[in-house]
């Protein structure tokens, strides 16, 4: 049995199913980040594990304890909220202590464990103050010590890193990954940023209207989404789409026509790819750091917009008549990665080489049935 | 040429002043008078006293001043207190309530807030008169206290409504019942809607005439508007002791509000935060 198993979770608003019938297992120091957009239920999903929000249906097994229907003090979890919620007539080191005042402990015993997280998170400097003194990185970094003090068996993260500016929300990232390595414990992290999930987790969970699309590591999910959504809610610029169908396939390669492009392109296809056949309409997704200048099968295109980044550049290109699949985007352009400078100008013509290696193919239900052929480093 | 933003600030200040004018100069008359003599009071009633004597607040004194400021600090100070412990206990149950008939129990103190006193005085004299509370303090104190809850409970309602969710998750999971997360965390954190309240019905006890006349009448139990009542029917034509009767009454709540006038100001312009 796992550290903590989640089984047939469900909680309704009403008439809304906030959790349709979720269900995964965490092992012991674990970092697992729930991914998804606004109003997936990852929230709702951890205010349950919390005991904020009464679960409708489902069970919670913490340590091989029902923790189902305890109060939030008694289950052995510790939350981080986005906006620190901090006891502003209390100063840190009351706020830090607080839990475990309310759990009876005795005052010299509160001040050690008070005093080996603020040591651990470098805050012993502030413990006198009160938090409306400190910054928001500081503040943070009380709300977290507040958690390391109860030393609860599961960390409870919910955005925290959104209220503070992008260089610090790097910094915490970093020391986030330290502080799960040095105290081994295990952490369940909701974010909706790709980059906090990709780097921080042992395992993503990419949560959908209620819905696990899909769990496993940064890079399973990467390089092996098990469909469309999760395609394109990794990865930063966006995975680009575009429309194709079937004009031939065998059990070794397919070839895709499509509209506005004279020549097919083939892709080859192994065990892993699912069922096609010939006349399926399908969606072609190439990542914008596969697209290159030498792959023989080309779209045409001229360059609307480039983000010269130093080390990288990115451009974004307009291939009409191929359009991508950007419900969001004004303009159906491709986004394309180079990780060098390169001088080019707007309205340069490009061609954009489609290697068929780098290629996703998914179905008209979203599912993948084509992956990449990924090249792991050595 | 002077700016426009100039000439609107020059207007201002002129309302504000004749506004501030009109309303001291009736309180300015009173602190006058009670420093004047009786024949001075009528002979030459604007002018200032002749002598800064302080006979008039030796009379009023002495027909038991002291013991009517005592009998008002105390329905006070009792008051005010049992208004705000019902009403924030009231006000944070039906703030974070659900239920349709919690919300209807909300809009019926509401309601209870436009009923006036004189209303209802007398099946609530025969209430309080059945109830063996006539001439005790314990019933006055339940009668104001009754009249001063709705007005904060929506002020408290409305506070309450604000504030912020995170910090009761925060302390459900550090261990708190609701009654330590309103009595630890939500509590010391009200300071300015407590003040506000409290300036709100200190100066509705302290100055409330009616309910106190009509349920306090042993003299030695009497609140001080009722009190001074009774200097004008003793010495009639003592406007001097009545007037340094009214200054003395003044004090008290006087430096209510300047201790609490900082929380006031600010949640009147926080509307209630």
């Amino acid at each position: 049995m796992s550290f903590l198993e989640i089984t047939n979770i469900v909680k309704d608003y009403g008439a809304f199913r906030a959790i349709n019938d979720v269900s995964f297992s965490v092992e012991e120091g674990e970092f697992i980040v729930m991914v998804g957009p606004s109003g997936c239920g990852k929230s709702t999903l951890l205010r349950s594990l919390a005991g904020l929000e009464d679960i409708t249906s489902g069970s919670l097994i913490l340590g091989g304890r029902d923790i189902t229907r305890d109060e939030p003090a008694d289950r052995g979890v510790a939350m981080v909220f986005q906006n620190y919620a901090l006891y502003p007539h209390m100063t840190v080191a009351q706020n830090m202590g607080f839990g475990l005042k309310m759990a009876g402990q005795s005052k010299a015993d509160v001040k050690v464990a008070v005093e080996r997280a603020a040591k651990t998170l470098r805050i012993t400097d502030h413990l006198h103050k009160r938090p409306k003194m400190l910054s928001g990185g500081q503040r943070q970094r009380v709300a977290i010590g507040r958690a390391i003090t109860r030393s609860p068996d599961v960390f409870l993260f919910d955005e925290p890193l959104s209220n503070l500016d992008a260089s610090l929300r790097a910094q915490m990232r970093v020391e986030l990954g330290h502080l799960h390595a040095e105290l081994g414990a295990t952490m369940i992290y909701v974010t909706h940023d790709q980059v906090e999930a990709m780097t921080m987790a042992s395992r993503i969970i990419v949560l959908n209207g209620g819905d696990i699309e899909q769990i496993g590591t940064p890079l399973e999910l990467y390089n092996k989404p098990a469909n469309r959504f999760v395609a394109e809610f990794l990865g930063s610029p966006r995975i680009n789409l575009f429309d194709g169908k079937i004009a031939a396939i065998n059990a070794q390669t397919a070839s895709i026509k499509i509209d506005g492009i004279a020549d097919h392109l083939e892709i080859s296809l192994s065990s892993d790819s699912g069922p096609m056949a010939s006349g399926d309409k399908v969606t072609v997704g190439i990542r914008p750091e596969s697209i290159n200048d030498t792959a023989p099968w080309k779209i045409p295109a001229k360059i609307s917009v480039i983000e010269s980044l130093g080390r990288e550049t990115l451009f974004y290109v307009n291939a009409d008549p191929v359009k991508t699949l950007d419900p969001d985007a004004k303009d159906p352009l491709f986004a394309v990665h180079k990780s060098n400078q390169i001088t080019a100008q707007i309205g340069d013509d490009i061609s954009l080489g489609i290697p068929q290696e780098g290629v996703f193919l998914f179905n008209e239900a979203g599912e993948t049935v084509r992956y990449p052929i990924t090249q792991t480093a050595p | 040429m002077m700016s426009k933003f100039r000439i609107t600030k020059i207007a201002l200040y002129g309302i504000m002043i004749l506004w501030s004018t009109f309303v001291l100069m009736p309180l300015v008359w009173m602190v006058l008078a009670s420093f004047k003599t009786r024949r001075e009071m009528f002979t030459a009633p604007y002018d200032l006293p002749s002598a800064l004597t302080l006979d008039s607040f030796e009379r009023a004194w002495g027909v038991g001043l002291g013991w009517f400021i005592a009998n008002s600090a105390l329905i006070t100070v009792s008051s005010v207190g049992l208004i705000i412990l019902v009403s924030g206990t009231a006000a944070y149950v039906l703030a974070r309530a659900k239920s349709v008939w919690l919300r209807m129990a909300y809009i019926a103190i509401v309601v209870g807030f436009a009923v006036p006193v004189a209303a209802v005085i007398v099946p609530l004299y025969q209430m309080v008169s059945a109830a063996g509370f006539v001439n005790s303090y314990v019933g006055l104190i339940i009668v104001t206290s009754a009249y001063g809850i709705p007005f904060t409970v929506i002020l408290f309602f409305a506070f309450f409504l604000d504030f912020p969710k995170e910090l009761e998750e925060a302390a459900r999971l550090d261990g708190c019942s609701k009654q330590q997360i309103f009595f630890r965390i939500i509590i010391p954190l009200s300071g300015p809607a407590v003040a506000s309240a409290a300036i709100f019905q200190a100066v509705f006890v302290w100055n409330e005439f009616l309910l106190a006349l009509l349920l306090l009448n042993s003299p030695g139990r009497k609140t001080i508007p009722v009190g001074i009542l009774q200097l004008q029917g003793e010495f009639t034509s003592d406007w001097p002791a009545i007037m340094a009767g009214l200054s003395l009454a003044t004090v008290p709540l006087l430096l209510v509000f300047i201790v609490l006038q900082k929380y006031f100001v600010r949640s009147l312009a926080g509307l209630g935060k």
